[in-house]
């Protein structure tokens, strides 16, 4: 057996008292060994992982149409599981202005959901394509999770092009909480994300593009603006569920924040 | 429960096993500073370390490594470090390939005389020179006759399939575990191994130690940059044995440090207790 110094020198919380709430998880079956097909066996990989709650939206949602057919299906697979909280995907209607953005989101919102996902490059990286869609959800507070994945994987990485609009959309809709969700690239995420979220009141990050990133905003403007997520299955919950756990210079109030406080008072926040 | 995973999970770190990161690097980075100095990187480190239950790092050097960034000076940096950690950190040295031969082995030489073992490659990023080309079979050559340990952040399966037949006395470590390929080759030769850190999809290491034994795979994280904890958490939470886990979190890469001379003294005193 080995003796200290192995044992960690600087008081780290318990896993369970941060009270983990995963603020990425995509369900469903797809041609993968590592999809998830169901609730209880996402429950049973949470467990395995101490994540007490879990934002979720569909795999098909993302990428096949009618997109309601996989916003329904999810709210099929988790109903009566309390510990997950369904997540819509939703794109800009064709016709413009806010008649039918509103009735998309009053739709969601009567169905019990409170957290929309965006995956922009669907559409077009395009403020004026997404603006009718971002106001409407504006009036309501929803928080939406801002997907730059690909087909296959909600994993993606941002463009200049991508941080431009962003830098629109985040300073005409003040009020809508935005959070880039699983997003990395490569050797980090691009490093204009850090100076917008600097820039902006709104804008959030997950701490899924590892490396410094979602360190530094905790540590420069704040850890309200950083949330816990695992991306599970593209990305392994092993990877990223102790990273807040066992940072540096935070202390508990603050990762508490991160790990699930702070999506609490975001969906807490919708009016 | 598994202890390792309790006690991990109730923030008491790794009491009671060895834990060493075989994967950090420490030096100027290519999009921020990581440590100011040497002197900040020596005390951070050890902050680092001690906050995440680590007893010792492999540290191979940061943004010198990258292109035609000068090696020499990355070198220089790493053991200005390990002068004032010498317990708890492993130097890795650097060279590019793209060098001339005789600087390459100058390099080499210098840094072996400084008492370092280890070399770190990362050779696909520097204008992706071959990983059999001539310069670094001389390196394999040198590294062979004085029995160092080689990590490198890619080999193609033919080239690390040819240099693990002709240098059986090197210890070859893939610096990111990728599975496929790697795997047959690990199957296959007794002194090829894995680095852990990969951003790997959901269950990557626990297929990985079922098709080819925790034997093979050696704790790394990527750090400082990264969280330390993102290497720890997969072996912790993986469901296989204690004794598994602490192949993985330390004894294999100590037994492999030890063979090339470069397990710090007093790691190698605790172990024999």
């Amino acid at each position: 057996m080995f003796n200290p110094p192995g044992e960690s020198k600087i008081k780290i919380p318990g896993l369970k008292e941060l009270r983990l709430f995963d603020s990425c998880v995509t369900l469903g079956r797809f041609s993968s060994e590592i999809s998830i097909k169901s609730a209880e066996q996402l429950l049973s990989i949470m467990d395995r992982y101490y994540i007490e709650e879990a934002l979720v939206q569909d795999y098909h949602a993302r990428v096949l149409y009618p997109i309601e057919d996989g916003n329904r299906r999810l709210l099929d697979m988790i109903r009566n599981c309390p510990r997950l909280h369904p997540v819509w995907v939703l794109e800009p209607p064709l016709q413009q202005g806010r008649l039918l953005p509103d009735r998309l989101v009053n739709e969601m919102l009567a169905s019990g959901v409170r957290v929309a996902r965006l995956h922009l490059p669907s559409k077009g990286v395009l403020a004026w394509v997404w603006e009718d869609l971002f106001a409407a959800l504006e009036a309501h507070r929803i928080p939406c999770f801002l997907d730059f994945g690909t087909d296959e994987s909600t994993l993606g990485s941002l463009t200049d092009n991508d941080l431009e609009v962003l830098h629109d959309l985040v300073q005409q809709h003040p009020q809508l909480p935005l959070i880039l969700s699983h997003v990395m690239g490569g050797l980090g995420v691009n490093p204009g994300a850090l100076y917008l979220i600097h820039r902006s009141e709104n804008l959030y990050i997950d701490i899924t593009g590892i490396l410094e990133y979602w360190r530094k905003i905790a540590y420069e403007v704040g850890p309200e603006r950083v949330l816990f997520a695992t991306g599970m299955p593209f990305t392994d919950p092993g990877i990223l569920v102790s990273n807040v756990q066992y940072a540096l210079g935070l202390d508990e109030k603050a990762k508490k924040m991160i790990c699930g406080d702070n999506l609490r008072r975001l969906i807490g926040g919708v009016i | 429960m598994s202890r390792i995973l309790e006690q991990w999970i109730n923030g008491k770190g790794l009491p009671d096993t060895l834990v060493i990161d075989g994967h950090i690097h420490i030096g100027s980075w290519r999009h921020a500073a990581t440590f100011n100095n040497s002197d900040e990187a020596a005390v951070e480190s050890i902050r680092f370390m001690d906050a995440n239950g680590i007893d010792a790092i492999c540290a191979l050097g940061g943004g010198y490594l990258w292109g035609l960034n000068d090696y020499h000076s990355g070198n220089d940096f790493l053991l200005d470090v390990w002068k004032k950690i010498p317990g708890r950190m492993i130097p890795f040295l650097n060279v590019n390939p793209n060098d001339t031969r005789e600087n390459v082995l100058n390099e080499l030489k210098r840094m072996y005389n400084s008492g370092v073992r280890c070399i770190k490659l990362i050779n696909f990023y520097q204008e992706n020179y071959p990983g059999d080309g001539p310069n670094l079979m001389a390196l394999y050559e040198f590294a062979s006759e004085n029995r160092m340990l080689i990590i490198n952040h890619y080999w193609s399966e033919k080239v690390i399939t040819d240099i693990a037949v002709r240098f059986p006395d090197i210890d070859f470590i893939f610096a990111h575990y990728s599975g496929g390929y790697q795997d047959r080759v690990m199957k296959t030769f007794s002194n090829v191994y894995a680095n852990i850190w990969v951003y790997g999809e959901m269950g990557w290491l626990d297929r990985g130690i079922k098709n080819v034994g925790a034997g093979k795979f050696l704790l790394g994280s990527d750090g400082f940059l990264n969280s330390l904890s993102v290497g720890i958490g997969p072996v912790v939470f993986a469901p296989v044995s204690d004794d598994e886990k602490r192949l993985i979190l330390g004894l294999t890469m100590a037994r492999l440090l030890d063979k090339a001379g470069a397990l710090p003294e007093i790691i190698k005193a605790q172990l024999k207790k």
